[in-house]
């Protein structure tokens, strides 16, 4: 059993004890009203602990499905039970509806269109008087149940099952995933993350949940005030969550109750309780920026070496995928014709073409500027040719966006280095997995990626987020994740760069091991004697031409390639 | 049949120019902040209020002047505090959080909270009525508008091109435009961004100050007109992309229009909220901002 859970369970207790020790009393309809407090901090925490946005309006689910499930209720005479159904449907369909409005947005943009939408549906409702009832809002609705007792079982149940079923959803694979998105979006991209189609299921889940809870507090009081929907209660959940340590459940709930009891007492006891109630919450946001119980989920229980037998299976799946990599059906390799790409005036690439078999390695040198990292970014897709046509297996590329074409097996490593920060080496890893529809779970251990990991600090270095780690981990991560999850075609931008001997020898035992399974490789390195290593042959470019493409022991003595270096007569280098 | 429909565009044209100055004044302080800083001055809505409720504060003052003369005293005494708040509250506050989304935000919002909670505390949740500084209304087609509203339009016109020359031809802001486009490039020669920052939100809060005066005989004023200004604001720049005081006031016109086609359309009550999923969906379509000019 996970922390969350067992602090789930711990709270299922507590709930149930304070049913047995004051049925029906003050305490309960109290601790009913936290509960429902408590599935509006969830359904906050769903999405935007993973994606670190900030949204300022789920005070509009909730008030959307409140509504709707009070309408239901009094004016269809709708079952109380189908009414709180539908309003949590209503949220659903409402959070993929803002996830597809905002699909572009981040950031300051993201929590500025939450905010405005939750203000002029908030508007919307004190003009729409007439028929949804203004600042009392709808009335008479009658509740789920008939008893005190059952309406607090019913929350607390809804709470601690919401709980549970929120838990389950951020360790689960688009949990992890809206983890590595939130981290570094275009790293999560770029392992083939569909952050669009994730941001959709994480906001619709996010809906449901505030769309139940909005429900379930209009159908347990029978009133839909406009209160509601009131950027108050946005905030409040937002502060909330964030108290309570942003992307932790246990501490979204531990601060809920802690506030909502801390506002049960100032009630009606000193002026301005909401004023004192809110500020209070506004010290504790200001002066633990990590929240009260800071943590996020934890999806790895063990530093690599899983146990034996799903070693078996991870193995096994791996030669699977290398021969699928050879298979006929994918015969053709890399074709590229005439690509060009212009920056302004200058002519980054003009015109390269060349051919890559599969599984063949080839290197990329040059002088500065030669257009080396340009020609990767084309073929992996994170920039646009203006000119030319890229094939893989016998698909034209050039349309795809860079996750579509790392689904498809294209990948790359980045010049800079870049990593979840917050993530460790054994996440990051599960990511690149999870990302490539490798399964989920533990990487298969084999002595290349030990060895990486044994360059990176060890085992202990995997159980620290990489952010903390020197910048040379983060590098070696990317080639790490590439072993756990093997693309197709592996395009490599300087992968030794800023690394020291010991951390060389792993990342070029890493490389080798890909091409022994087939992997299809395109390194550009300065380093040559080091690339010489790893690949069979060498493309040599300038001025965004290629102008020599022989094997390692040659390259250097072409007299094109040495007048490109800007050396006259033959000089031995490397 | 001519005439009529002649008389329709005027009516139209007019609303629109009314909506669309008081929104031009209250969103483009924010989008110079926006700008100036990627910060999110969520308090801007605040600014609005404290000038709609200092107008109607300062008019119960016994002043040496009457009628129009006076109520002019009192909007630009209004729009001169809400300028010293916001620079009092940038260097109390805001200064601490800048780089901090998170905080950021929280204080400015709880901010609004905490003035709506305070003047509905001092004053209750009535309306506040405050005079206009020309009183009456004319006749345009089927629609009356306010002179009040008229002269918010003849102010626009005055003060944009002259904000426009300031933020072109003066040092202080060509600063601001200079960190908007890149503060570590506007630090390297010598303009400090927090000092530039500071100036920006008091004149972004003098500019709301000075709507929320001059708005408040024309709208109803209570503690929760905030959340009238922010949502704007929001549309605005969503609209109209960041860092251009053209963008912003195309887009604030364009926000008027809306409105107004929306309200003879489909009411009041949901031609904001359609105003705002247009805005979004905008956005999403292009991405740079719908009018943004910025190389």
């Amino acid at each position: 059993m996970s922390r969350p859970e067992r602090v789930v369970l711990g709270l299922a207790v507590a709930l149930a004890a304070v049913g047995v020790i004051a049925p029906a009393s003050f305490l309960t309809d109290l601790v009913g009203a936290a509960c429902v407090t408590g599935i509006f901090v969830l359904s906050w925490i769903v999405f935007c602990g993973p994606t670190r946005e900030l949204s300022f309006g789920h005070s509009l689910f909730v008030g959307v499905s409140g509504y709707l499930g009070g309408l239901l209720q009094v004016r269809l005479a709708w079952n109380p039970w189908a009414a709180l159904l539908a309003g949590g449907l209503a949220g659903a369909a409402l959070g993929a509806g803002v996830a597809s409005l905002t699909f572009r947005h981040r950031g300051l943009y993201f929590s500025m269109v939450t905010m405005a939408l939750q203000l002029a549906f908030y508007r919307s409702l004190f003009l729409a008087s007439s028929w949804l009832g203004g600042e009392e809002g709808i009335i008479g609705v009658r509740a789920l149940a008939g008893s005190r007792m059952a309406l607090y079982a019913i929350s607390a149940t809804a709470l601690v099952v919401l709980s549970v079923a929120a838990s389950r959803f951020l360790q689960s694979r688009t949990g992890l995933l809206l983890g590595a998105t939130g981290q570094d979006e275009s790293l999560a991209r770029s392992l083939g993350a569909d952050v669009p189609r994730l941001r959709l299921r994480g906001l619709a889940l996010s809906g449901a949940l505030a769309g139940l809870g909005g429900a379930l507090a209009v159908l347990t009081q029978g009133q839909a005030s406009a209160e509601l929907a009131s950027d108050l209660v946005s905030v409040r959940i937002l502060l909330l969550a964030i108290a309570g340590g942003l992307w932790s459940l246990p501490g979204g709930l531990v601060s809920t109750f802690a506030f909502q009891s801390l506002q049960a007492l100032l009630f009606g006891r000193v002026r301005y309780d909401a004023l004192i109630y809110t500020g209070l919450l506004l010290g504790v946001v200001l002066i633990f920026p990590r929240g009260l119980v800071p943590g996020r989920p934890r999806w790895m229980k063990r530093v690599l070496s899983p146990p034996l037998p799903r070693e078996g299976k991870g193995q096994e799946g791996e030669t699977r995928g290398a021969v699928e990599a050879a298979a006929p059906r994918h015969v053709e390799g890399l074709a590229l014709r005439g690509i060009e790409v212009r920056f302004g005036g200058v002519q980054a690439l003009a015109g390269v073409s060349f051919e890559l078999p599969r599984g063949e390695a080839v290197g990329v040198i040059g002088p500065n500027g030669a257009g080396k990292t340009t020609l990767l970014n084309v073929i992996a897709g994170h920039r646009r040719h203006d000119a030319g046509e890229i094939r893989w297996g016998g698909r034209s590329l050039g349309k795809l966006e860079a996750a579509a074409r790392a689904r498809l097996g294209v990948r790359k490593t980045h010049q800079q280095v870049i990593s979840f920060p917050e993530l460790t080496l054994e996440e990051h890893l599960a990511v690149a997995r999870a990302a490539g529809s490798k399964g989920f779970g533990a990487a298969a251990a084999d002595p290349e990626l030990a060895q990486l990991l044994e360059a990176c600090g060890g085992e202990a270095a995997a159980l620290v987020p990489l952010g903390e780690l020197p910048p040379a981990a983060a590098r070696m991560a990317e080639v790490a994740m590439a072993l756990a999850a093997p693309p197709e075609l592996l395009l490599v931008d300087e992968p030794f760069a800023a690394l020291s001997g010991r951390e060389v020898d792993a990342v070029c035992a890493a490389l080798l091991a890909l091409q022994r399974r087939g992997v299809t490789m395109i390194v550009v390195e300065h380093r040559l004697h080091e690339l010489f290593r790893l690949v069979s042959e060498v493309v040599v470019m300038d001025q965004g031409r290629v102008i020599a493409r022989r094997p390692p022991e040659e390259v250097l003595r072409d007299p094109a390639v040495l007048a490109a270096y800007g050396v006259g007569e033959e000089k031995e280098s490397a | 049949m001519i005439s009529q429909l002649l008389t329709y565009c005027t009516e139209l044209l007019v609303l629109t120019l009314a909506r669309g100055s008081l929104y031009a004044l209250i969103a483009v302080g924010f989008a110079l902040v926006f700008g100036a800083g990627r910060v999110l001055n969520l308090f801007h809505g605040g600014f609005f209020l404290l000038g709609s409720y200092l107008a109607f504060f300062y008019s119960g003052m016994a002043l040496p002047l009457q009628d129009a003369p006076r109520m002019a005293m009192v909007t630009l005494l209004a729009a001169a505090t809400v300028g010293g708040i916001g620079f009092v509250y940038f260097w109390a506050f805001l200064r601490r959080y800048v780089g901090r989304q998170i905080q950021l935000m929280v204080v400015g919002v709880v901010a609004n909270l905490v003035t709506a909670q305070g003047f509905s505390a001092w004053y209750g949740t009535q309306a506040a009525y405050v005079a206009p500084i020309v009183p009456g209304t004319i006749q345009v087609g089927s629609a009356q508008v306010l002179r009040q509203q008229i002269l918010i339009v003849c102010l626009a016109i005055v003060l944009f091109p002259a904000l426009g020359w300031l933020l072109r031809h003066t040092r202080m802001g060509r600063a601001i435009q200079a960190v908007a486009q890149d503060a570590r490039g506007a630090r390297l020669v010598g303009i400090r961004p927090e000092a530039v920052l500071g100036t920006t939100v008091a004149l972004a809060a003098m500019l709301a100050g000075l709507a929320g005066a001059l708005a408040a005989p024309v709208l109803v004023v209570s503690p929760s007109l905030w959340t009238f200004a922010l949502l704007k604001s929001f549309t605005i720049v969503i609209l109209g992309g960041i860092g251009s005081l053209r963008g912003t006031l195309i887009a604030s016109y364009a926000l008027g229009a809306v409105e107004v086609v929306g309200i003879s359309l489909v009411g009041e009550a949901w031609a904001e909220l359609i105003a705002v999923v247009i805005a979004v969906v905008a956005l999403a379509l292009r991405p740079r901002g719908v009018v943004n000019e910025q190389a």
